[in-house]
């Protein structure tokens, strides 16, 4: 059953969240299989920047209830490395490719968005606007005034569809999603991590490295349904719905929710096929 | 001979559990693995278990363990030694003949072939000598001589390893072999000719091996440990700094040459 994204046709309605799957490291570790049986029906990268980031001092992860918390950083070889190193790979891919990018400034954004339009094999592109503004200090996606402004920027730049990826740690996300819609993109993409911390065990130092980090994994599929809704039922454009989704029941709900696509990230990190086991279970209960 | 690192199957795979034991403190635990390719010591399987995997606190554990593996000969029969030290380690240690134990791997590097000039050296500390003692194994069935220096807090910990050849013991509290670390032996070892030293063990007792073969002017192959949520590059979480930038433990490790860090973290095995 094929669905249709933003005029890109898709085999199905799992993708990965931003930050999940790096197919290129999962070639090296199971061969080439990892690639031909790809186990999602898009493939969303992992975030790039202008320049090439190291990402945060570890350690980096910290396991809660039913959960993780992450202090990445957004570790990333440069849109220059990238597109001469990774993407001719990528484009061998059997899915859709959608690439995300983050901006530290508007001109940084609009640069990423200019040359990753004019590639061969891009489907998509996603922006990662939970990044403080340099100018105001605002997180961008979490304030409607600030992802309009971006949206604005970046719309007129390309004809491919324009996703938004919103932060949960905002008072109104669908304030800011219609923000975003009335700014000209093609879909929202939500939830992001959730904000959150770990002290060292036997200590009153923060464990993460980054000092806090982002929350994802079951524990925050409750509130990631409810967002997602909250969004659905203000936007008219189609809604990729992310957070805790481990299992197909979990995968419906977010269609429940209104979500055209729905995103597996951290289940993938337990269970290498999650995407192909979740589009099963998923089938197995329409 | 030598082998080359696997590729995994691209599956987490449930896998019978044949045989468990008690080693002293340890827990062993053996499955059998008929899709297993060839694998080289030092490599590791990401593994959880289908039941009560998360029952051990509220929600935990939740994540796989990275876990180095004991004895893998090629023919199904696949062996790790697990710690109860925290809630994935307990839950593991808690599987009976007849459970499952769900498997990602092998995955990562594995420990390189030692150079034919010199006589390898093996150095482990604690839970860290099931990758010394399977790269041992591969060795015997090479036919390549070495040193085995292995190092644990009591003779109840030591007791999960076998008398064998050349095998020097040392423990902290004196109860058996040489009283102290494993520092002592290795040092003097490592006088006595051309070496590679090749380790696994706590952070500490490895940083002192990078730091004895740094200033020996000896190559290291440090087996290290980090948090890591998958194993296989997806979540960039295994971060490790080396002297050329940060690098993902899982793809390009857990086989680190000494000379290529500053130091060992210590926040290596935390809550496992």
């Amino acid at each position: 059953m094929s669905v249709d994204f933003c005029g890109i046709e898709l085999a199905g309605p799992i993708v990965n969240a931003s930050g999940t799957w790096d197919p290129l490291a999962a070639r090296r570790a199971f061969g080439d299989s990892a690639f031909n049986d790809f186990p999602i029906h898009a493939h969303v990268t992992k975030t790039i920047t202008v320049a090439p980031r190291q990402g945060n001092r570890p350690p980096r992860l910290w396991e809660a209830p039913t959960s993780l918390i992450n202090s990445i950083g957004l570790p990333n070889k440069g849109i220059d490395a990238w597109i001469e190193q990774d993407l001719p790979q990528l484009r061998e891919l059997p899915v859709p490719l959608i690439v995300n990018v983050m901006g530290f400034e508007t001109s940084e954004l609009v640069e990423l968005v200019s040359r990753v339009s004019e590639l061969e094999g891009v489907a998509a592109i996603e922006l990662n606007v939970s990044c403080p503004n340099v100018e105001t200090g605002t997180i961008i996606g979490s304030d409607p005034v600030e992802c309009a402004r971006t949206v604005e920027a970046v719309r007129p730049l390309t004809e491919l569809p324009l996703i938004v990826k919103i932060t949960p740690n905002a008072s109104d996300p669908a304030g800011v999603a219609a923000a975003a819609e009335s700014a000209g993109v093609d879909a929202i993409c939500l939830i992001n991590t959730l904000r959150g911390m770990a002290f060292e065990p036997g200590s009153d130092k923060l464990w993460l490295g980054g000092g806090t980090g982002g929350v994802s994994g079951p524990a925050v599929h409750a509130v990631a349904l409810s967002q997602v809704h909250s969004v659905t039922s203000t936007v008219s454009i189609p809604v990729i719905g992310v957070g805790g989704v481990d299992c197909g029941s979990a995968a419906q709900s977010m269609l429940k929710a209104g979500a055209t696509l729905v995103g597996v990230g951290t289940e993938s990190f337990r269970d290498p096929r999650a995407g192909h086991r979740i589009w099963a279970e998923l089938q197995a209960l329409r | 001979m030598s082998v080359e690192a696997a590729t995994a199957p691209f599956n987490r795979r449930a896998l019978p559990v044949v045989g468990v034991s008690e080693l002293g403190p340890y827990r062993l635990i053996e499955v059998t693995d008929l899709e297993a390719p060839v694998v080289r010591a030092g490599q590791f399987h990401m593994l959880s278990t289908p039941q009560a995997w998360d029952s051990e606190e509220a929600g935990r554990p939740w994540l796989s363990r990275a876990i180095s593996f004991l004895e893998c000969d090629g023919a199904g029969r696949l062996v790790f030694l697990i710690d109860p030290i925290g809630p994935g380690t307990s839950a593991l240690a808690r599987l009976e003949v007849g459970d499952e134990l769900y498997v990602v791997g092998p995955l990562g590097n594995g420990f390189p072939d030692p150079d034919p000039q010199s006589r390898p050296l093996l150095i482990g500390g604690g839970i860290g000598l099931a990758p010394v003692l399977a790269f041992a194994d591969q060795l015997d069935r090479e036919s390549v001589e070495y040193d085995l220096v292995l190092g644990f807090r009591t003779a109840d910990h030591a007791s999960a390893v076998r008398e064998r050849p050349g095998l020097v013991l040392a423990t902290d509290d004196g109860s058996v072999g040489h009283h102290g670390t494993v520092m002592g032996p290795a040092a003097d070892l490592l006088a006595s000719g051309q070496r590679e030293v090749y380790t696994c063990g706590p952070p500490r007792m490895m940083e002192a091996v990078r730091a004895l073969c740094d200033e020996a002017q000896v190559a290291s192959w440090l087996a290290l440990e980090s948090p890591m949520a998958c194993g296989f590059g997806a979540c960039f979480g295994c971060a490790v700094e080396t002297k050329d930038g940060i690098i993902r433990l899982c793809v390009d490790g857990p086989v680190i040459s000494g000379s290529r860090l500053v130091g060992v973290s210590a926040t290596g095995r935390v809550d496992v």
